[in-house]
């Protein structure tokens, strides 16, 4: 398991060109490779105990989206044979095109949720500052980072506080889907007022745009043989896919 | 001794607003005084203590100022229009807020303010173990900053504040939801805080503010209804209770 954070980068390159240019079958393998590691890895980050259960819960409705994505695309791109499946005549050419583009997907967002939960924030920082990034993006990269986490614990909140008023956050799914834009606005407008009086608190702490921020733990972040070895693998995959028709 | 507080003929009004936050206001907060701002909500706390530390006209570009706010031997006409940190330091109302939210433990979390003055290594080490220390945190220096109860990241953001070592503190309710214990701790932190650094929170009830302060001005609806010492406050209190919970005190 590789652990400085370049590593993990070049890990992920090589998953993100596999979802760009490899075939459909070598990106769900490398889903299914993804959720092993993920499942052996112990160095994820202590920090995000909660992203971490959230997870599975996130994973499954990325896959509950391609297979949507599958269905849609079987049913409005009319090539090839015509299959019936419980009712909904179903053409094998948008399958073919729906499965490989939900693989795709499915394998984006699981190689960056792999790499974000297996990332510390310190070390993402740290990386995107020495790699010359300007601080004012690190640090908008910083507090997003932390705006994602909290999202969950937000929602959380927001729902109780629904439910305490009457709404039917439990109910049939039409009015739980109802309720939940009781949620959004809630969530929105408390992510748009505290990014404001975060920034002010910066402000306040005596940070200037600029200056340049110090990470615990920030060193180490050089490439070695593995990253390398990532990094070749992934041209090699956009090699092949030009090469092969 | 820390410096004095004096705002003159103050008007503020935020953009669009229908009427002004402060019009023709005066206060006169002695130098070195821990000074309780205290009123109903509405009644302009937050919004003087955003004008002190230089907040309101650096983050409302477009409100609308008038008057003369003096603070020690510097006077802004109209008012501070830079945030004034480190020479006077703000701690928010809500600490989760204050809390960086960049870094994992509450040791780090307080440098942070020091790196942004751009203190060496050995000095930030240095003050961060003295300020651990003063404010009872040097068991919580290795935890998350976001791990603590309430009262624990109170005292939190307030030392990333203290460590700059300001020469006026203003804090916004500090003792807002705070249980009895951590306000007794919180009172006990600003009452070791040396007269060379004026003290000035605000407060809507007096139950704090009578434990930790010596200076007491009461706001009413943007104007100040009271100005005086704790005894001629607690003299008046019985005339205050249609603005401040009074039962129990008086």
């Amino acid at each position: 398991m590789a652990h400085s954070i370049n590593d993990k980068l070049s890990i992920l390159i090589f998953f993100l060109s596999i979802a760009l240019a490899g075939p459909a079958e070598a990106a769900l393998i490398s889903v299914i490779v993804l959720l092993i590691t993920r499942a052996l890895a112990p160095p994820f980050r202590p920090l995000a105990q909660a992203s971490r259960r959230r997870f599975l819960p996130v994973f499954l409705s990325l896959v509950l989206l391609a297979c949507l994505m599958t269905i849609v695309n079987g049913l409005l791109l009319q090539e090839g044979e015509v299959f019936t499946v419980a009712g909904l005549s179903l053409y094998e050419g948008g399958i073919r095109f729906g499965v490989k583009t939900g693989a795709r997907l499915l394998l984006i967002a699981t190689s960056l949720l792999v790499f974000f939960g297996s990332v510390t924030i310190p070390h993402l920082a740290s990386s995107l500052q020495h790699a010359g990034l300007p601080t004012q993006i690190v640090m908008t990269v910083l507090l997003t980072v932390y705006f994602l986490e909290t999202i969950p614990e937000r929602i959380t909140r927001i729902f109780s506080a629904q439910e305490a008023r009457g709404a039917p956050v439990r109910s049939r799914v039409d009015r739980r889907v109802r309720s939940f834009l009781s949620i959004l606005a809630p969530l929105i407008l408390s992510g748009i007022v505290e990014s404001i009086e975060r920034g002010t608190a910066l402000t306040l702490r005596g940070y200037r745009a600029g200056t340049r921020l110090e990470f615990e733990g920030g060193g180490e972040s050089r490439l070695s043989g593995v990253g390398k070895l990532f990094i070749v693998l992934s041209f090699f995959v956009f090699i092949l896919a030009w090469v092969l028709p | 001794m820390g410096p004095s507080v004096v705002a003159t003929d103050l008007t503020f009004r935020y953009f669009a607003a229908s009427r002004p936050v402060f019009s023709a206001f005066r206060v006169n907060i002695p130098g070195g005084s821990r000074c309780a701002i205290l009123g109903p909500a509405g009644a302009g706390k937050t919004t003087l203590l955003e004008i002190l530390s230089g907040a309101a006209a650096s983050h409302y570009k477009t409100a609308i100022a008038d008057g003369r706010v003096t603070i020690g031997d510097k006077t802004h006409i109209p008012i501070p229009h830079e945030v004034l940190f480190p020479r006077v330091g703000l701690v928010l109302q809500d600490p989760s807020v204050q809390i960086s939210g960049i870094r994992h433990t509450v040791r780090s979390e307080i440098e942070f303010t020091l790196e942004n003055l751009g203190m060496g290594k050995d000095v930030r080490a240095a003050k961060v173990a003295r300020i651990l220390e003063r404010f009872s945190l040097t068991h919580l220096a290795d935890r998350h900053p976001y791990r603590l109860s309430g009262g624990e990241m109170q005292r939190v953001a307030l030392a990333s504040i203290v460590v700059a070592e300001p020469d006026l503190l203003l804090l916004d309710e500090p003792a807002n939801a705070l249980d009895e214990r951590s306000r007794n701790e919180l009172a006990g932190i600003l009452r070791s805080i040396s007269p060379a650094t004026t003290i000035v929170f605000t407060d809507y009830t007096p139950e704090f503010a009578l434990e930790t302060a010596d200076r007491f001005v009461l706001l009413d609806n943007s104007t100040t209804r009271f100005e005086g010492t704790r005894d001629e406050f607690l003299t008046a209190l019985s005339t205050f209770s249609a603005l401040l919970p009074t039962e129990g005190i008086v």
